[in-house]
């Protein structure tokens, strides 16, 4: 799996990207957006094309994390610590597949990205 | 005298999946089909006293009503939790079924919110709900093991939990001022703590007074989130 973190406004992103990341590359990828809001991350499942850009945005005053994996099963591809409202991140999915992540403060939020090829 | 009884590993892992009810564990998952149906009874009640109270007939105002019902939904919240605390250090084999009446009526709170606010704000407020009766689960475990440091981690979670609660409040209502509603909040949790340690502690005397306490603040909140939501929406919510 490989996943890019790429870092944006605000952003400060508590882990850095894992060790099969690969660099950035000149064509603009597809960029879809996750907004944290209202204590629910919308939409709460995205399917993307591999190479796809992910932002995930914090719309709410309070303190949010966007982190890889499931409560309690931590799975370390990505940890976005988005600390206040504005705050923002972006997450490149390479590989396809499904990812789940969920906010480490609120345990009750949780996503899903899908990644399938065209 | 009192009347502790140490909480066995198995136990205090059911309070915990039981009291939290993500939905993410097996035996949540195993007791989903109960929990879902009787919700779904539950909710039609709570739709039911809606409609009833603030019908064309009711005695009481829209926003009257919204408040009796807030306050009811939340003193019980109390006393439900007052209960299964009780239940988990004194009766343990009675705590899962008290645990599960008080996720009912977290899933009450829920649709109270959801019917003014929409499914969203329902799952949201419902998720963030659950997650500080979880918090005070921690308490408890903590407290009934002596274990200073995680009464505090758990008082510490609390403490932003009111916070959140008030930053989710006021962004779905400009009448409900983060600052102010997790003052309320902070105070539930105040009150409700000498509860949950005199109930650990064995002093039933102090625990169910102190639980009538707590319960009585809750009123505070009712009023707070009955008027702010009525002053949001006046049509809805008249008098």
């Amino acid at each position: 799996m490989q996943f890019r973190l790429l870092l944006a406004g605000v952003l400060i992103a508590s882990c850095a990207a894992p060790s099969g990341a690969t660099p950035t590359t000149a064509d603009t990828p597809a960029v879809s957006t996750v907004e944290a809001t209202g204590f629910l991350f919308r939409p709460a499942e995205l399917t993307v094309s591999p190479g796809s850009n992910v932002s995930f945005v914090n719309n709410d005053h309070i303190h949010h994390t966007v982190t890889s994996g499931t409560v309690g099963d931590q799975d370390d591809l990505f940890d976005l610590n988005l600390p206040e409202k504005g705050a923002a991140g972006e997450v490149t999915f390479d590989t396809p597949g499904r990812f789940e992540y969920f906010c480490a403060i609120h345990s009750h939020m949780r996503g899903v990205v899908e990644v399938k090829a065209p | 005298m009192k009347r502790i009884r140490v909480i066995t590993s198995g136990v205090v892992m059911a309070l915990i999946l039981a009291a939290c009810a993500t939905g993410e564990s097996t035996p949540t998952t195993t007791t989903s089909p109960t929990t879902t149906t009787t919700a779904a009874i539950t909710t039609t009640t709570t739709a039911e006293m809606m409609e009833e109270l603030m019908g064309a007939d009711a005695a009481l105002s829209g926003s009257a009503s919204l408040r009796a019902l807030l306050t009811a939904q939340l003193q019980e919240h109390v006393y439900l939790a007052g209960i299964a605390v009780y239940n988990a250090v004194i009766n343990p084999d009675a705590f899962e079924a008290s645990a599960n009446v008080l996720d009912l009526n977290s899933q009450d709170l829920a649709a109270s919110v959801g019917s003014v606010y929409g499914a969203d704000a329902e799952e949201a407020f419902l998720g963030l709900w659950r997650s500080h009766i979880g918090m005070f689960v921690d308490y408890t475990v903590a407290r009934v093991a002596g274990d200073m440091e995680g009464q505090q981690k758990a008082a510490s979670d609390l403490a932003q939990y009111a916070e959140d609660f008030g930053a989710f409040l006021a962004g779905a209502n400009p009448n409900l001022p983060a600052d102010a509603v997790a003052d309320l909040v902070g105070h539930h949790v105040m009150t409700l703590v000498p509860a949950v340690n005199a109930i650990v502690d064995g002093d039933a005397a102090t625990a169910f007074t102190s639980l009538k306490t707590a319960a009585g603040h809750m009123s505070m909140i009712a009023d707070a989130l009955a008027a702010g939501i009525a002053a949001q929406f006046p049509e809805e919510f008249p008098g």
